[in-house]
């Protein structure tokens, strides 16, 4: 069995770390996915490891194993944030599971949700009510006008997984603090999938234009900077773009991490490269769009 | 005679009555069949897609529901409305109609001034300023009123009314038409 060790806190970027611990995909030996010392986890780090065991599933894999945090404290959050519900089903979970369900208080906005057709998409973003709207605006510092454009990027990121992903996914949106980065509140939406990937999703479009070249990075930049799609329609592709207008406006930021590789639409209170190669591979594709308060842009 | 569709109603029927969202490229897909529909068995000048009980409209949803249906050859009417829109869905359906290079007539939910989105020049939006407040007219009196030569609001008018945006007569006058 191969121990892969899950970083103390576990977010977008040290996901990279979790990566590293899987080696060649797909695995041959079982694997134990390690969080006894977790301490933090952000929505992506629990849409990354729910898409780790779908993805050892639908490879054929053994069902991993999970060991959950020592931490009661960090479990039972993993419960309330909706990763425990969902996750007995692609792990053999090891440790105390607390009783409690997901819920929709404190910091999480829409727990651990599956993606599967558009009418999940429907459901999340019925979800977004009163409550919601309150943290933006109270929280975040945000006008109400705020509350719309969030919604619609949250819509267009998770029908990424619909339209492309050729398999199921999963959505989590929280808001809570980025102390080291930015000192401030941010609202994230996390979405992840097992499916097939930026590359092969545009591969038979695209590909051909850039031949030997053609990479996980050069995929997620024709559709994350160059706004295209393997459809041909022009209002496809459009939906990226609309998001990232949206982020623009507020010093939002964008990254998505498909294959080896993740591409970032970076604001300038944060310092991770536009592009990074050469990572560890992790299945599917991730994308995270980070809403700051206003007072973060000046 | 003008129909009015009030997309909220078609929502109910594709997914649920639980749901107010015009969310996903399928819904929108559903949604725009509906709408043609409906005109096909109502035919008028004028179809106004009422978006009042609308909630959130994302961009995908626009571009199936608006811009898709504007750019349909066998549309069986002269002109579509939007009435009912809030700041949130003209911003969907402005991205929308500017990837197709489309422009539409829409009224906001709290006015009953009409407004045009999409794509159109400059000259378009003085002219159709002009025809908000002189009802039926020429060109002449509208590029009087913009001090302009009368050949430079003529084409302004008639680009609108290709876009189906104003409707043009044949005696050469042009009117805004109902739109609240």
């Amino acid at each position: 069995m191969r121990i892969v060790p899950v970083p103390q806190s576990l977010d977008d970027r040290s996901l990279d770390q979790l990566a590293a611990g899987i080696g060649a995909w797909p695995p041959t030996e079982r694997l134990l996915v390690d969080a006894h010392a977790t301490e933090w986890a952000s929505p992506a780090g629990f849409t990354a490891l729910l898409t780790l065991g779908q993805a050892l599933i639908e490879a054929g894999a053994v069902k991993p194993r999970l060991t959950l945090p020592a931490n009661d404290h960090v479990t039972s959050y993993w419960a309330k944030a909706g990763l425990l519900e969902h996750a007995a089903e692609f792990y053999e979970l090891h440790g105390k599971v607390p009783r409690r369900r997901a819920d929709e208080q404190s910091d999480v906005l829409v727990p651990v949700t599956s993606i599967r057709e558009p009418l999940d998409v429907h459901s999340v973003i019925a979800r977004i009510n009163e409550r919601f709207t309150n943290i933006l605006k109270e929280e975040l510092g945000h006008p109400a006008s705020v509350v719309g454009g969030f919604s619609q990027s949250l819509s267009e990121t998770c029908q990424n997984i619909v339209e492309h992903a050729g398999t199921g996914g999963w959505v989590a949106v929280h808001a809570y603090s980025f102390r080291k980065r930015l000192g401030r509140k941010v609202a994230v939406i996390a979405v992840s999938d097992s499916g097939v990937g930026f590359r092969r999703s545009l591969e038979a479009t695209q590909a051909k234009r850039f031949g030997d070249r053609w990479n996980d990075g050069l995929a997620i930049e024709t559709a994350l900077i160059h706004n295209i799609s393997r459809f041909r329609d022009p209002g496809r592709g459009q939906g990226l773009l609309s998001t990232k207008r949206y982020l623009a406006r507020w010093q939002g930021k964008i990254s998505i991490r498909s294959g080896t590789a993740r591409v970032a639409i970076v604001p300038a209170w944060d310092d991770e490269p536009p592009r990074t190669e050469e990572l560890p591979f992790f299945p599917g594709s991730q994308v995270n769009v980070f809403l700051p308060g206003p007072e973060a842009a000046e | 005679m003008s129909a009015v569709i009030r997309l909220d109603l078609l929502l109910h029927e594709i997914v649920s009555a639980a749901y107010h969202d015009l969310v996903t490229r399928p819904t929108g897909a559903a949604i725009r069949a509906r709408v043609l529909l409906a005109l096909r068995d109502t035919p008028g000048v004028d179809a106004a897609l009422d978006f009042s009980a609308v909630g959130v409209m994302d961009f995908s949803c626009a571009d199936e529901v608006v811009a898709k249906l504007l750019a349909d050859d066998n549309l069986p009417v002269a002109r579509v409305l939007l009435r009912g829109v809030s700041e949130d869905h003209v911003d969907a359906i402005q991205h929308a109609l500017a990837c197709h290079g489309l422009a539409v007539v829409a009224v906001a939910g709290n006015s009953t001034r009409p407004r045009l989105l999409g794509t159109v020049p400059e000259d378009g939006h003085a002219v159709f300023a002009v025809l908000i407040s002189c009802g039926r007219a020429e060109a002449l009196p509208i590029a009087e009123a913009l001090a302009w030569p009368a050949a430079r609001a003529l084409e302004a008018l008639q680009d609108l009314a290709r876009r189906r945006c104003v409707l043009a007569y044949p005696d050469a006058t042009f009117e805004l038409g109902a739109v609240a």
